[in-house]
């Protein structure tokens, strides 16, 4: 059962899809509306959603009621944890994927940024201490 | 029946029972990576000094393993308490709490928790925010950059702009920022009494409840302006089911 879920604004629902499930291993649970589609990975739920108007039925990208725009972007993002983070990025990169950054390595983990097809944030890490790995397996579920 | 994000909260610890194939496949699945890391390594080092230390990573892998299980039924009985004292009932769901699943392999119960990280100008106020109000945990606190905060099944990271760690600034200057569209959604019972409170509490509401296909939901601000959205399951209501 997905525990979490996170809503990102997307551009084009479709062109996420492939790339979440392509690229990072989720799976599709549903995408009865072309402003809307459900994935999961693990114990996350990911909802991707493209701005629609007020009037559309989809009430999760809508503006806002002083007229602002839902928009993808910003800093905000989920962070899933892979092995080998330099032979993922190599495999990404040579997807064509764009990266935010270099890998990092941080106290805890080493990091990277990428970005989905509308510039959304994923950040993924591969920890570099014991203490900060929590799974044995970190594949999609 | 809708879930709410928080019943992981109310999951008993059960003590993990394998089955003796799984364990068999655990086993070899943590041989195979810790055969595959000394061949990284050697590859690295150019010496095979590791290859004896298959068994002792083996031994370490199974180790973090069970310090882990002792960390996860540490902190169930915490939660526990905080149900028991009421500090969870806030905004928590009254179903009663699912079984767990029988036959739940190993891995699945030890399977990191989605993690978020979400950029804040005030750590203080942050944290202070995500546990009075959305009923979160503090986990660690690193202060002034970095904090770490449970609630449910989600890890939520909080960084600060500007300081060391996620908040730096990227190689090219730009430095992160709070806010944009972007957020987690928190499952609550009554999502219309719960806007009412938040905002008898002060905290900005930035779009009243709504109606959605399936859902009701509202969006709320933290401290920084990062959104959280708020939602009640309504008809038509997806709900994944839980034998996955």
């Amino acid at each position: 059962m997905s525990t979490v879920s996170v809503r990102y604004i997307v551009d084009d629902v479709d062109a996420a899809i492939a790339f979440y499930r392509d690229r990072l291993g989720f799976r599709e649970l549903m995408h009865p509306d072309p402003a809307f589609a459900m994935l999961t990975h693990g114990d996350l739920r990911l909802v991707l959603v493209a701005p629609v108007p007020a009037g559309h039925p989809g009430g999760g990208s809508r503006p806002m009621p002083d007229g602002t725009a839902q928009r993808p972007g910003g800093w905000n993002r989920f962070m899933l944890q892979v092995e080998d983070l330099p032979v993922v990025a190599v495999e990404l990169r040579a997807a064509g994927v764009t990266f935010r950054n270099e890998i990092v390595d941080g106290i805890g983990a080493r990091q990277v940024m990428i970005e989905d097809p509308s510039g959304n944030p994923v950040e993924l890490f591969e920890p570099l201490r014991a203490e900060a790995r929590l799974a044995p397996d970190n594949q999609p579920g | 029946m809708a879930a709410d994000p928080l019943d992981a909260l109310r999951l008993p610890v059960v003590p993990v029972d394998p089955r003796p194939e799984f364990t068999a496949a655990l086993l070899r699945r943590i041989t195979s990576a810790a055969e595959a890391q000394t061949r990284i390594n050697e590859a690295v080092s150019g010496t095979s000094e590791e290859v004896g230390n298959i068994g002792l990573a083996i031994q370490r892998a199974l180790d973090n393993a069970e310090q882990m299980q002792a960390q996860m039924q540490a902190r169930a009985a915490a939660i526990d308490e905080l149900i028991a004292s009421g500090a969870l009932e806030r905004h928590v769901s009254s179903q009663p709490a699912p079984q767990p699943p029988q036959g739940l392999p190993i891995a699945a119960r030890v399977r990191d928790n989605p993690t978020v990280r979400y950029f804040v100008g005030d750590l203080d106020a942050a944290i202070e925010f995500y546990c009075q109000h959305l009923g979160f945990e503090e986990e660690l606190r690193s202060a002034p950059a970095f904090a770490m905060l449970y609630g449910g099944g989600l890890r939520l990271l909080l960084s600060v702009p500007g300081l060391p760690g996620a908040g730096r600034a990227l190689p090219d200057g730009t430095v992160p920022a709070a806010g944009g569209s972007n957020r987690i959604t928190v499952q609550v019972t009554d999502v219309t009494a719960a806007v009412a409170e938040l905002r008898t509490a002060g905290v900005r509401i930035r779009a009243d409840v709504s109606a959605g296909v399936a859902v009701r939901q509202a969006l709320i601000e933290d401290p920084a302006g990062n959104l959280v959205e708020l939602y009640e399951p309504a008809v038509g209501y997806h709900e994944r089911p839980s034998a996955s």
